[in-house]
């Protein structure tokens, strides 16, 4: 308050005019906060209630931080279920078209023709974004996820697709023809033998299951098996050898005794004259065996191992791509190699030391954070799509019985893959993650929603005014004031001046 | 008696009416007028019968006067403190979100909490982007207000100053006039001389001794002659047009950013008097005292805040490995990328008694040794280092300013930056922990820490560096965005040079770094007593000013109310013993109205007398 001159002789006068002034100011001051709704426009002139009001500012801003961060992470959590949804209704629909015959017409089945569709599908959904950002590509959420589908397919003029490398797999596990196995006899002993030094082809990991007489089986050792006919072996006797195939799975050649003199058919051997004889017989069927096997089961594991091998590529780890010549190949193309050469079909975030949840993780309160990242590559993922482009990219001759058994083959595993079980993660699997993060999320937006309307009601007691007590101040002040003008100008008058002639 | 007495009487009653009436003018005519004091006039009569009249006196009461001119001295200095203060909470705490610091503030924490949920949203970066300037504005704003302020005070005291010397040279003159007259002294010159002496005691607390023929001398309370019955002092300011953060106070004239208030005796000497303390209340003393304390911790205050800010954004906290070596043992700390004004920590216990050593990196070595409380916590033990040559470069003055410092812990560097502190092996000391902040001036390949805000003066990230003065010292009109990072809105989230758009990873740091980590404020910023540093969040120290300075200003407001009702009443005494009664005026005039009229009867009484002898 400044200091205004001091003059004695009008200091009564002056006193009733800085009265009157600070009760307009006042009144002004009422005035104001009736306009702003508003105590104070400044913390000082808020009172005590200054810190509490500065606390509630602070925590109402972080709030409404969570409830925007909740909001983001809603709209992310519905496009990431309709797509998980959506993914995993097809591949169950596939589990259901790939256990339905084989009528191949013009060269495609039913399920092959859906198996494109839904792949092409899956593209597009992996594919989604938010405002321009990819929810299926863990943190890189600005790099487009999935290659489309014409390019996984077939490939672009520098880079193979996953039909080229189902092709080069197929020759590499098919070798001379008998699935890079090979045969030999001497006496009366056939022995079975991988080709050393390479991962292709069939694998010699079970004992062979003899019931034949006078047979001693002896290996698997060294990648060979040998079937000794000490003596004759009796007609109806059989011999089963488990081969394991290259996609995990295991094809069965079993071969049959039948008595001298009688044509052998598919999987059966003719009893010789001697033992060495039958030991002949024996090995000339088990070369047909093998290589009937390796035409079907064998091809269809090959196509399905080379899908698997091509999805589980990402840009920081490229496929596994077998290094030329095919039919003898005995490795692999180094990383660079394969990246140079090969479609690398998700380009997104690979990280794996990152949990695929957590490459998205939502603070949606002071301590609670939800991970709802997702990438395309997740396991569940990565194998319906593998499947999907197996079943799409290969093709079947109508009317060759071969390619008969191999689409059933094929169609047997990816039904099993399809269906799943328990312990398999599916895509199922991943969608509830989501769901629990949703409910967490829920539950988050309605204590923050609380939180706020609490801190917001407590901030108004403090910093807004209640009108009705203004505007009852206002009017007394009014009074006040009216009554003072009036006697201050009656005052005025009173003074002897007014009084004398 | 005869009728010429008679005639005399009545003529000397018609004088002494027309004088009163004189009088009465005059006090009616001067009742509004500023230092004007009621004049008497007493008549009495002579041994002849007839009036006389008295010289004309003043209503004067010396004793409330001078309580007055004391109470005036409280008055102005609260009245400009609460002014300020009123002036400083208007520029600290304003409520409304769209101007107020706090709500910079939480908007930038908001958009961070925005960033972290989705880091590669363009509109989240930009939002980040947009409150960090908007927050670094604020920052220069503010400061810019405080300065204003400051400069307000430096030509406030300019013009007190010119006012003191008005008031100074018309004592001079007075007191020359009065040294001519013979007899009373003329009320008027009585007059003009107390609304002086009134006008300095607003400036400062004054003492006037009084002479009987009117002559005066004034003391301020200090002691210091300011007049001396017929010279006064001459105030002199060397006024600064325009006040910065760094334009301090200094005794020496030389290295004083803002002016000096001198008094300069006739003989030629000159005081001081903001260093002298001449002034213990009145203008003078709140204007100086604003200047050089209250708006220069007002402006700490923000400084504290922009340097916690860029700081926690910026600074990355090395992890300290305890290490053994035989008996003894203590902590190891990799240093590399140590910049000036980053500190390291030695926090050890000897003799019973916890200590705490900061090594300061300093470059400059001119500036050596550091003050104490450079680290913003009085209590520490300030060692001033150059790593200039890496940590094998520094570790002998260091070792040697521990062994200064009383401390028997020995340091060591086993391998490339890091620094390896031992205690004593025998149990007299034990390390108790090691830290140390080193500023990441890289937006990539540093670290999840990211320079969001440089010094506009150097364009790098804040170190707090002492080499050339404090970097802190307005460092809060200096604050800026980091224009690379205006420029690439990637680096909020691009941490490697190849992080994943959608990492959180540096959002996230710079979101905990704002509102959950604890940092320590300097004990400057006076919010944690005089002796101790405010230890808190960033946000935690923002509502602490803000809170703070609301309550000054309320404060403030209340002693200055105070005083004015202290004042009021004084001056309703003054007033009726020296103020001016318009009623009490005119009832004289009716009375000597009366009286001139009764006179000018007798008179013309004694005519007719006088007629009626002559036709006799």
């Amino acid at each position: 308050m400044e200091i205004s001159a001091f003059k004695a002789g009008y200091y009564d006068m002056d006193l009733a005019r800085d009265a009157l002034g600070t009760t307009k100011a006042q009144l002004n001051d009422l005035t104001k906060q009736l306009n702003t709704g508003q105590v104070s426009t400044t913390y000082g002139g808020l009172g005590q209630a200054r810190g509490s009001v500065l606390d509630l500012n602070a925590k109402i801003s972080a709030t409404s931080g969570y409830l925007g961060t909740i909001s983001n992470a809603s709209s992310r959590i519905s496009f990431l279920n309709a797509a998980l949804t959506q993914l995993a209704s097809n591949a169950s629909s596939s589990a259901t078209e790939t256990a339905y015959g084989y009528t191949f017409s013009d060269g495609t089945t039913t399920a092959q023709t859906s198996a494109a569709n839904y792949l092409s599908q899956a593209v597009d959904l992996l594919n989604s974004d938010i405002g321009g950002r990819y929810i299926f590509s863990g943190r890189s959420t600005d790099t487009k996820p999935v290659a489309d589908y014409d390019t996984i397919i077939n490939g672009d003029a520098t880079h193979a697709g996953v039909a080229t490398l189902i092709a080069e797999r197929k020759q590499a596990d098919l070798g001379s023809g008998s699935g890079r196995l090979t045969l030999s006899g001497a006496g009366n002993t056939v022995t079975v033998a991988e080709e050393a030094g390479q991962p292709f082809g069939f694998k010699l990991a079970t004992p062979a299951e003899s019931g034949l007489s006078n047979v001693t089986v002896s290996g698997p050792a060294g990648g060979a098996i040998g079937v000794d006919f000490t003596g004759q072996s009796n007609e109806g006797e059989v011999l089963s050898l488990t081969l394991s195939l290259p996609d995990g799975t295991t094809s069965k050649v079993t071969l049959k005794a039948v008595a001298a003199g009688t044509a052998p058919g598919p999987g059966e051997f003719e009893l010789g004259a001697t033992a060495a004889d039958t030991a002949g017989n024996f090995q000339t069927a088990l070369g047909d065996a093998l290589g009937t096997a390796a035409k079907t089961d064998l091809a269809a594991a090959s196509a399905l191992r080379a899908s698997q091998d091509f999805f589980a590529g990402s840009t920081s780890n490229p496929p596994a791509r077998i290094a030329p010549p095919y039919a003898s190949a005995t490795g692999f193309l180094t990383p660079a190699q394969a990246a140079a050469s090969t479609v690398i079909w998700y380009k997104g975030d690979d990280d794996s030391s990152v949990a695929a949840r957590d490459t998205s993780a939502q603070r949606v309160d002071a301590s609670q954070v939800v991970g709802i990242g997702a990438r395309a590559n997740e396991a569940p993922i990565r194998n319906a799509l593998a499947q999907w482009a197996a079943l799409a990219a290969e093709s079947f001759t109508p009317g060759s019985d071969t390619d008969t058994v191999r689409y059933q083959a094929l169609t047997s595993r990816l039904q099993a893959g399809f269906a799943g079980g328990p312990g398999v993660p599916s895509i199922q699997d991943i969608a509830s993650e989501i769901s629990v993060a949703n409910v967490a999320v829920t539950g988050a937006k309605d204590r923050n929603t609380q939180r706020l309307s609490m801190y917001q009601g407590s901030l108004s007691d403090m910093v807004s005014i209640d009108p009705a007590t203004v505007l009852t101040q206002i009017l007394s002040l009014q009074t006040r004031l009216q009554a003072s003008y009036q006697i201050t100008s009656s005052m005025a008058s009173l003074s002897l001046a007014n009084y004398m002639r | 008696m005869g009728l010429s007495s008679s005639l005399n009487i009545a003529v000397s009653g018609l004088a002494a009416s027309q004088a009163q009436i004189e009088l009465v003018s005059q006090n009616v005519a001067n009742a509004n007028s500023v230092g004007y004091i009621k004049r008497q006039i007493t008549t009495t009569a002579s041994y002849s019968g007839s009036v006389q009249t008295s010289a004309v006196t003043r209503a004067y009461d010396q004793l409330v006067q001078r309580q007055l001119r004391t109470e005036n001295a409280g008055a102005a200095y609260s009245s400009i403190m609460a002014q300020y203060a009123q002036q400083l909470n208007g520029v600290f705490g304003q409520s409304d979100a769209n101007v107020s610091l706090d709500g910079a503030f939480n908007n930038l924490t908001s958009a961070l909490q925005g960033l972290s949920s989705d880091p590669s949203s363009s509109t989240a970066r930009a939002g980040v982007l947009q409150s960090a300037q908007t927050m670094a504005a604020r920052l220069n704003t503010l400061s810019a207000n405080v300065q204003e302020l400051r400069t307000n005070a430096e030509q406030q005291i300019a013009s007190d100053v010119t006012v003191a010397n008005n008031a100074l040279k018309g004592l001079e003159d007075i007191a020359r006039q009065l040294g001519t007259t013979v007899g009373a002294p003329d009320v008027s010159l009585l007059d003009q001389r107390d609304s002086y002496i009134d006008q300095l005691s607003k400036l400062g607390d004054i003492k006037v001794n009084e002479q009987p023929n009117g002559q005066v001398t004034v003391y301020t309370n200090s002691g210091v002659t300011l007049f001396d019955g017929s010279k006064g002092v001459r105030f002199q300011f060397d006024q600064r047009t325009s006040v910065g953060p760094n334009a301090l106070y200094n005794a020496d004239a030389s290295k004083s950013g803002v002016g000096q208030l001198l008094i300069v005796t006739p003989s030629g000497a000159s005081i001081d008097a903001g260093q002298q303390n001449v002034f213990r209340s009145g203008e003078f003393k709140g204007l100086l005292d604003l200047r050089d304390q209250v708006l220069p911790e007002a402006q700490t205050q923000l400084d504290e805040l922009a340097a916690g800010l860029s700081r926690a954004l910026s600074d990355a906290s090395p992890a300290a490995t305890p290490v053994t070596a035989g008996a003894q043992s203590g902590f190891s700390i990799d240093l590399a990328g140590i910049q000036p004004g980053n500190m390291t920590k030695i926090s050890f216990q000897q003799g019973g008694v916890t200590k705490t050593v900061s090594l300061v990196a300093v470059d400059n070595p001119s500036v050596l040794p550091l003050p104490v409380g450079a680290t913003g916590n009085p209590n520490d033990i300030v060692i001033g280092v150059s790593f200039a040559g890496g940590t094998a470069g520094a570790l002998a003055d260091i070792q040697s300013a521990l062994s200064a410092a009383g401390t028997n812990l020995t340091v060591s560097n086993p391998s490339g930056n890091v620094l390896q502190v031992l205690d004593d092996g025998s149990g007299t000391s034990t390390v108790a922990g090691v830290s140390a902040n080193i500023t990441n001036g890289l937006l990539s390949g540093g670290g999840a820490e990211l320079p969001l805000f440089v010094d506009s003066a150097t364009g790098q990230p804040y170190t707090g560096s002492f080499d050339a003065g404090s970097q802190r010292t307005g460092f809060s009109s200096r604050i800026t965005i980091n224009p690379a990072v205006l420029g690439d809105s990637g680096a909020l989230v691009n941490y490697t040079g190849s992080t994943d758009a959608g990492d959180a990873t540096r959002p996230n740091l710079l979101l905990d770094r704002l509102t959950g980590a604890t940092q320590q404020f300097s004990y400057e910023a006076g919010l944690s007593g005089t002796n101790q540093p405010y230890s808190g969040t960033i946000g935690g120290f923002l509502t602490g000013i803000i809170a703070s300075q609301g309550a000054n200003a309320v404060q403030a407001q209340n002693l200055d109310a105070g005083q004015q009702v202290v004042v009021n009443s004084l001056q309703a005494k003054v007033a009726s013993t020296s103020g001016v009664s318009i009623d009490e005026e005119l009832s004289n005039l009716i009375k000597m109205q009366n009286a001139y009229s009764a006179n000018a009867r007798i008179i013309s009484v004694v005519r007719d007398l006088f007629d009626m002898l002559d036709r006799i």
